[in-house]
């Protein structure tokens, strides 16, 4: 076992205060049946028979958005804490190469993510139970969140490695996540209408532009199953199979890019 | 270490260093270090100490200039200068949040160490240091000088031959020091070889076999520990020795001593002098009896390197 990721393992297992994270979580399957409720209620507005669809949307985006935001900022201090701690000089002057040290940390910050899918996986199977979409949709949506999470897992430990400062490499994660979540299907959407009256009607140009801020955001994929498994028509699904293919693609060259900066920072000099 | 140059063991070939904010930290340095000689690097805060010990531990990538440990060219390659060099840095950082025991079954595991040949390295660091009692705890909550035996322990776990230990005393007590200094004593009486930068320089004075003295980035001397303080030069920047005696009428002895020509301070109950030799410090000393009326203690202060330093680089500047 790669020796960073065994101490990892021995201090998250010796912190004191990780039961909170799970007690938090079930609040959600909590808002879950609330959900349902009124669901089943306000039957004028949704049907009794989307109840279902609509609790698996929120399981499964609840899901999404939690790894979204808690793997990069489990993942953005992994690197330059240990700069700030001045604990990098003892770990440089081994022999362990800055690869091998990156993957241990790599495996550490994906552990967490697995772990954070794990606590969130209860109420995704409540949902799959409750029914609505197909079986294959929750395994795939959740296939795909917890892709997501390692991915900007990775992302956000490239990030610590490029900066020496974990408040740096914090704010770093920030705004490459609004870039990604917000500043992308934004600019994209305001690209869509600008353009509306003239070339979008090309499928060329609409294709460049989805593929361009959309098809790669973090839930895209997601939103392009749930669809398809509802039976809802959307622009994603008129488009096939490429659309998740194109998003967790780039998703995949992401985690390479971050591997690389988390190298890259460990390369770095001891000041 | 076979193939090792065991006389000169570990070679600086004219070291420069500039850090990105334009700072030249170490400049054409050279140094060649013995197989189990104590080296001491003294200087003032900013003179490049730190700075050459972590080019010599790799971390740090020169911009000219080569180090080499026996035949191994180390320049800026951390991973092959840990197959000989382990630092213990300043400011020193540790794991807190595991028990000492993990902690060196960490570096054992990043060092590939395993099996029976840890366990006894690892009975022999802990026997060594006095860790016993603390495996169990956590390293948070341990003081700051055991703290830095851990770091120790790291690096007589690895059992690496050349240790750099850049001041190892800083921030500790008295006993604390002490202690330490002791353990660098016995890590260099089983044959390690120690480079070690402090600003607690007595204990230094008596632990090194040779003292480096650094100001901004360059040597200002290199010299033997034991023929430093009888050479002329050095004991004329101190002056000669200091003497001191405890008297009943320090101000009247002050002036006597003035009036035969020695240099002289008042102190709490008593006066220093300059004599330089045993007969001038007789001499003063009958000043003193005379006008000072009766004497309760009279003794030679002890020169210290500290003295040394500061005259050398007074000296220095004034040049």
């Amino acid at each position: 076992m790669n020796p960073l990721y065994w101490l990892d393992l021995r201090v998250r297992v010796r912190e004191r205060r990780l039961w909170i994270m799970p007690l938090f979580f079930l609040l959600i399957p909590l808002l879950q049946v609330v959900l349902a409720m009124l669901g089943a209620y306000t039957t004028e507005v949704i049907q009794p028979g989307e109840v279902g669809t609509t609790v698996a949307m929120f399981a499964i985006f609840t899901q999404a958005g939690l790894l979204i935001l808690l793997s990069p900022l489990a993942s953005a201090q992994r690197i330059s804490q240990e700069r700030e701690q001045r604990t990098y000089a003892a770990l440089a002057n081994s022999t362990m190469t800055p690869s091998a040290l990156a993957r241990g940390k790599l495996l550490g910050a994906w552990t967490f993510t697995l772990w954070l899918s794990a606590l969130t996986l209860p109420f995704v199977l409540g949902a799959a139970l409750w029914g609505g979409l197909e079986l294959w949709v929750y395994l795939a949506c959740f296939a795909l969140n917890v892709l997501v999470g390692l991915t900007l897992s990775t992302l956000a430990l490239g990030l610590s490695g490029l900066f020496g400062r974990s408040l740096s490499a914090y704010l770093a994660a920030g705004a490459v996540l609004f870039l990604w979540c917000f500043a992308f299907p934004m600019f994209g959407g305001l690209t869509f209408g600008l353009l509306s009256s003239s070339v979008t009607k090309s499928l060329v140009v609409n294709q460049v532009i989805m593929g361009g801020f959309f098809f790669h955001h973090p839930v895209a994929p997601q939103i392009w199953m749930v669809m398809r498994g509802s039976g809802v028509p959307s622009v994603f699904q008129d488009w096939g199979g490429w659309v998740p293919a194109l998003g967790v693609g780039v998703w995949l060259l992401l985690n390479l890019l971050g591997y690389a900066l988390a190298v890259r920072g460990l390369r770095r000099e001891v000041y | 270490m076979s193939g090792a140059n065991t006389v000169n063991w570990v070679r600086l070939e004219a070291l420069s260093k500039r850090y990105p904010n334009g700072v030249e930290a170490v400049k054409e340095l050279s140094l060649t270090v013995k197989q189990g000689e104590v080296f001491g690097l003294v200087g003032p805060n900013g003179a490049g100490k730190s700075t050459l010990l972590k080019l010599m531990a790799g971390l740090l990538r020169p911009e000219r200039g080569r180090v080499w440990v026996g035949e191994d060219d180390v320049t800026g390659n951390p991973q092959a200068a840990a197959r000989w060099i382990g630092l213990m840095p300043d400011p020193l950082g540790v794991y807190t949040d595991v028990s000492c025991r993990e902690y060196l079954q960490f570096f054992a595991r990043v060092h590939r160490l395993e099996g029976q040949r840890l366990a006894k390295q690892m009975d022999q660091a802990v026997e060594l240091l006095g860790l016993a009692p603390w495996m169990e705890s956590e390293v948070e909550s341990l003081s700051a000088g055991w703290q830095r035996r851990l770091a120790l322990g790291r690096m007589l776990l690895l059992d690496v031959p050349l240790l750099l230990l850049d001041e190892p005393a800083a921030g500790l007590d008295v006993r604390a020091r002490a202690e330490l200094l002791s353990i660098v004593r016995r890590l260099t009486s089983i044959g390690r070889t120690v480079v070690i930068s402090s600003h607690i320089l007595p204990e230094l004075e008596e632990l090194a076999d040779r003292f480096g003295i650094m100001d901004e980035g360059r040597w200002v001397e290199i010299a033997e520990g034991k023929t430093f303080f009888e050479r002329a030069e050095i004991r004329s920047v101190l002056g000669g020795h200091q003497w001191r005696a405890l008297c009943a009428d320090p101000a009247a002895a002050k002036r006597a001593l003035e009036a035969g020509g020695f240099r002289v301070v008042e102190v709490p109950n008593g006066v220093e002098f300059t004599a330089t030799n045993e007969e001038a410090a007789s001499r003063g000393l009958a000043a003193v009896l005379q006008a000072g009326g009766h004497v309760r203690d009279f003794r030679q202060m002890s020169s210290g390197l500290a003295d040394v330093v500061l005259g050398i680089l007074h000296e220095g500047e004034a040049q």
